[in-house]
């Protein structure tokens, strides 16, 4: 379990949860096992990625938590009341990876019609319609029927329309598929402004540029388990220290570095895992009290791309 | 405004489904018009076509899919996360079907009604009866048709009770030709009878047997006319909550990611 | 304590509910309408006299119209036009709904004249041959014997009507219905508005219940506005027989109620009942059917003896009374390789068994509903107007030897 350092009344809280696809009427061998005895518990005001390969569990999870799916062992919460019962949903907003509406309906009409089905008042959702057509820039075609709506525009519609009744917590699924670059940004910006005002955010997407730019924290998700959920500020890997030396890399880091830091030792070079670039000063310092030659120093700051793809070569 | 949402959204959920009604109510109207004698004092044969038009093929061409389309697209993903209990999305659903065969059944009278006026055929000596009849078959077999929705995919559970309705009816029939002599033949009348839409019980009310050709006279005849009314709106209940238990339970997951 | 308050909720309203459809499924199911001891009507004095009323209104009028509409559950009706006028005249125009085509009886007092206006229906005596013979600008003319055919026999007989009259309008002429020796009771079902006038309902059960039927009678002129008559019989058959325009005692000119054939028309000689069943001579068919003991009965195993089989139902008023005499001469022949085979294919299987046992019959008796029975009365024995009682003599070879329908008195 990782629990969250700020003590944060906790929005989501999944107990080892496990799930497992099975057919009807199929044998016990075609079950697939999405989800392995995952824990996770989410703060109110951060932002989560969830990432990991196809088939890693993100749509999996996402739907758990959104209660439309149901667990085979552990526990979902969201506010502190089971996924799918009525006060969970009261703080939801739920966006799917392909949204679909009542064609015949203009985009005014789909948000009325949520916003009466989340008990909202017709005041109050004229005024959020207003205010979210404003922030997602859908006044043009507002009063359009859905049938004439491009990816983008249903992307945003459905962002709106997970948004009308001010969720406490949003689940994206792929938010920004189908969007132009300026609607990206604008998807950002707009998700910042809601991290700013309190809302917790759990998104997963494939889109790992984005989402380095937008998340407070990640969980990497690979064949149904978290392999690593890190915060990005304290993450466990800021970056890695290349050191080029003259002779005995290898012996001088057995010696003097911790071996989970040790990411690769030859004879003349040496790649340390370094969590805070503050580290680095004393390294080297360790290092050349130790009797190391070095040559050159190069701090290589990681992207999450770059521990994307590591994490999998490390799951495989 | 979240029952009037959902009312609207099973008028509104398909193109077709003012046409269906329009072409329903023409549909009365030329049976009427080529097919009745002028001189018809009864109205069992014109009955009938309307509670087998209006009572069993309508429910199943507005329910085709209320369900079923949700859950295929994905669109049910979202309205299952609002904070709405399961049973008001199906009881709001079931509550627009009612009221637009309401309207449709008024609708029909009156065409019927000018009709008998304008053209002096047939009879309408029994249309309150026989449209009372269709509404209440409609409930019942669009609360099936609905239920089934929720497990079947797309538009197939019209079509599925369509079929399972024709051929269970014909193969009733064969096994109660071959079974008239015994006494298990109850049973089977019993099975047909009393946990299906009740086709038999409610032509029977219709045609006014539970009154004029009752087996009894005065207020024991209309004990029986209100029983199977009970029974049919009972029988809607239990369709009901069964649909409402499925929603309940049903998981809703497009991608298994 | 939320949740425990839910939960008793919900089981009470399960089990209103469970109690509601329970109740609606008892009064819904078919069970209690069969025929039972409960049902055969004690007489209240009131009601009786109140049916007296009605007969003794009928036949004290000097003339009477009105418009008869009999129906039945199968969504048929037939529609009588009724003229009668003392002593012993009437005119009745039948049409069977929608058919426009008229058959009219007409009684000038001597005769009784039938025809129709263009071709005749094909009637249940009629085979191809006979329809195609005698088809239009035909006529029956009968001699009227009112005491023995009153107006509703003769329509009946005559097969072409889908639904018959339930009270028969000869009752006008003074012609008493056989049903009326056996009657069990009449009581009051309470008063009843029936189209805007105030009726009392009266129920009259006869032959212990096997027939019943109720009357409203319209407290204004004590005449019925509607009858409905129950036969008890394997399956209730229900009939409705409704009045309207009713007109007593007006001017009913003489011309309605004479006709005399228009040039180039024929008589046509309608075959009786009897006319139709097998011949003398002919085999008569095999069955094999259940008995009212529960075994079976063949009738070849009668091979070598005469077999006087008889054809009855509990509801006949002629078969009730020819089946006690039938029981003496089984008796006094049992020695003689004779023997008695009653044959009963329309009643409820406790309903005849019970009669059985209470008229003392101990001869074999086939008791089958079932339609293959059926077929072997109407279609094998010939009997195309339903007839009852039907007897055959069927001697020792298997052969017909004698065949005649009905009962009449002193038969024996």
């Amino acid at each position: 379990m990782i629990d969250n350092d700020k003590k944060q009344a906790a929005v989501v809280e999944c107990r080892q949860l496990t799930k497992i696809y099975q057919k009807l009427l199929a044998g016990k061998d075609t079950a697939v096992c999405a989800l392995r005895n995952i824990s996770l518990s989410v703060g109110e005001g951060q932002i989560v990625g969830l990432i990991g390969p196809n088939g890693a569990g993100k749509s999996t999870l996402l739907n758990l938590i959104a209660g439309l799916i149901f667990p085979n062992e552990g526990s979902v919460a969201v506010c502190g009341h089971p996924a799918r019962s009525i006060e969970a949903h009261r703080g939801l907003g739920y966006m799917p990876e392909h949204p679909v509406f009542l064609g015949r309906y203009t985009a005014r009409a789909v948000l009325r019609y949520h916003g009466a089905l989340s008990g909202m008042s017709k005041q109050a959702i004229s005024h959020q319609t207003d205010t979210l057509t404003e922030k997602l820039d859908m006044g043009e075609y507002l009063d359009r029927p859905c049938t004439d709506f491009s990816q983008g525009m249903k992307q945003r519609l459905a962002l709106a329309i997970a948004m009308i009744n001010d969720p406490k917590l949003l689940l994206l699924d792929e938010p920004s598929n189908g969007l132009d670059p300026i609607g990206i940004i604008q998807l950002r910006n707009f998700l910042k402004e809601l991290r700013a005002a309190g809302t917790t955010i759990v998104i997963s997407s494939h889109r790992l540029g984005e989402l380095e730019q937008l998340t407070s924290d990640y969980m990497f998700m690979y064949r149904g388990q978290v392999v690593s959920f890190a915060d990005k500020p304290s993450g466990a890997h800021a970056g890695r220290l290349r050191i080029e030396l003259v002779s005995d890399g290898k012996a001088i880091a057995e010696k003097l570095l911790p071996p989970s830091k040790v990411l690769s030792a030859t004879d003349t070079k040496l790649e340390v895992a370094v969590g805070d670039p503050r580290e680095v000063p004393d390294i080297v310092i360790e290092l050349a009290k130790g009797g190391a030659r070095m040559m050159d120093v190069t701090l290589e700051r990681e992207n999450i791309e770059d521990v994307f793809v590591r994490l999998c070569n490390e799951g495989t | 405004m979240k029952a009037y949402e959902l009312i609207k959204e099973t008028f509104c959920r398909r193109g077709y489904i003012w046409i269906v009604h329009v072409v329903w109510l023409i549909l009365y109207g030329c049976f009427w018009w080529l097919f009745l004698p002028r001189n018809g004092t009864e109205f069992g044969q014109f009955g009938r076509f309307l509670f087998i038009w209006g009572g069993f093929f309508l429910p199943l061409a507005l329910t085709a899919g209320i369900f079923g389309d949700d859950i295929s697209s994905g669109r049910i993903c979202v309205l299952v996360t609002k904070p709405l209990w399961p049973g008001e999305l199906y009881l709001c659903r079931l509550l627009g079907l009612s009221l637009q065969s309401t309207v449709h059944f008024i609708l029909a009278g009156c065409v019927l009604v000018i009709l008998h006026l304008i053209v002096r055929k047939g009879s309408i000596e029994h249309l309150g009866l026989w449209l009372l009849a269709s509404w209440l078959l409609f409930n019942t077999v669009a609360t099936l048709s609905m239920s089934l929705s929720i497990v079947v995919g797309r538009t197939f559970n019209s079509l599925l009770i369509l079929v399972v309705v024709v051929t269970g009816y014909f193969l009733m029939g064969l096994l109660g030709m071959a079974m008239s002599q015994k006494e298990s033949s109850g049973v089977l009348t019993a099975f047909i009878r009393y946990p299906w839409p009740p086709f038999e019980l409610l032509s029977k009310l219709a045609s006014g047997e539970y009154e004029k050709y009752s087996l009894t006279v005065g207020r024991f005849s209309i004990a029986k006319s209100i029983a199977c009314v009970v029974h049919s709106l009972v029988l809607t209940v239990v369709y009901s909550i069964i649909g409402i238990i499925l929603l309940r339970k049903r998981q809703f997951s497009r991608q298994r990611d | 304590m939320k949740i425990k308050n839910k939960i008793n909720v919900w089981i009470i309203v399960a089990a209103v509910g469970l109690i509601v459809e329970g109740w609606a499924l008892y009064v819904v199911g078919e069970s209690p309408e069969h025929w039972r001891p409960a049902m055969i009507v004690k007489d209240e004095p009131d009601a009786r006299a109140l049916y007296e009323t009605m007969v003794k209104t009928l036949r004290e009028l000097e003339s009477l119209s009105y418009t008869s509409n009999c129906s039945g559950p199968d969504d048929r009706s037939s529609t009588y036009q009724i003229q009668l006028k003392k002593p012993n005249t009437f005119r009745v125009e039948i049409v069977n709904n929608p058919s426009p085509k008229i058959t009219t009886f007409v009684g000038d007092g001597e005769h009784l004249w039938i025809y129709w206006q263009g071709s005749r229906p094909f009637l249940r005596v009629d085979d191809k041959e006979s329809h195609a013979q005698s088809r239009s600008e035909v006529y029956i003319k009968k001699a009227t014997t009112p005491d023995r055919n009153s107006i509703s026999g003769r329509i009946d007989l005559l097969g072409a009507i889908w639904h018959g009259l339930i009270l028969d309008p000869s009752t006008f002429h003074g012609y008493v219905d056989p049903l009326e020796s056996t009657i069990d009771g009449v009581r009051s079902r309470g008063p009843y508005y029936y189209r805007g006038e105030e009726c009392e309902i009266i129920e009259v059960s006869y032959m212990e219940a096997q027939r019943t039927r109720y009357f409203w009678i319209s407290k204004e002129d004590h005449l019925p506005r509607q009858i409905k008559q129950i036969d008890r019989l394997a399956e209730n058959h229900v009939r409705v027989e409704e009045w309207s325009k009713i007109k007593r005692n007006a001017v009913i000119p003489q011309h309605k109620v004479t006709w005399s054939p228009p040039e180039g028309w024929r008589q046509w000689d309608m075959p009786g009942p009897d006319d139709v069943l097998l011949k003398n001579g002919q085999k008569a068919p095999d069955f094999d059917l259940p008995s009212a003991d529960g075994g079976r009965i063949k009738l070849s195993d009668y091979r070598g003896k005469t077999v006087w089989l008889c054809m009855w139902e509990c509801g006949c008023p002629g078969c009730r009374k020819v089946l006690p005499d039938l029981q003496t001469f089984y008796e006094e022949n049992k020695d003689k390789d004779l023997i008695v085979l009653g044959f009963n294919c329309t009643d409820d299987k406790k309903l005849a068994q019970r009669f059985i046992r209470e008229t003392g019959l101990t001869f074999p008796n086939i008791l089958d509903s079932t339609d293959e029975a059926k077929k072997v009365m109407l279609r094998d024995y010939r009997n195309k107007t339903q007839t009852l009682p039907l007897h055959y003599i069927i001697d020792a070879q298997g052969n017909v030897m004698d065949a005649w329908c009905g009962y009449v008195e002193g038969h024996r």
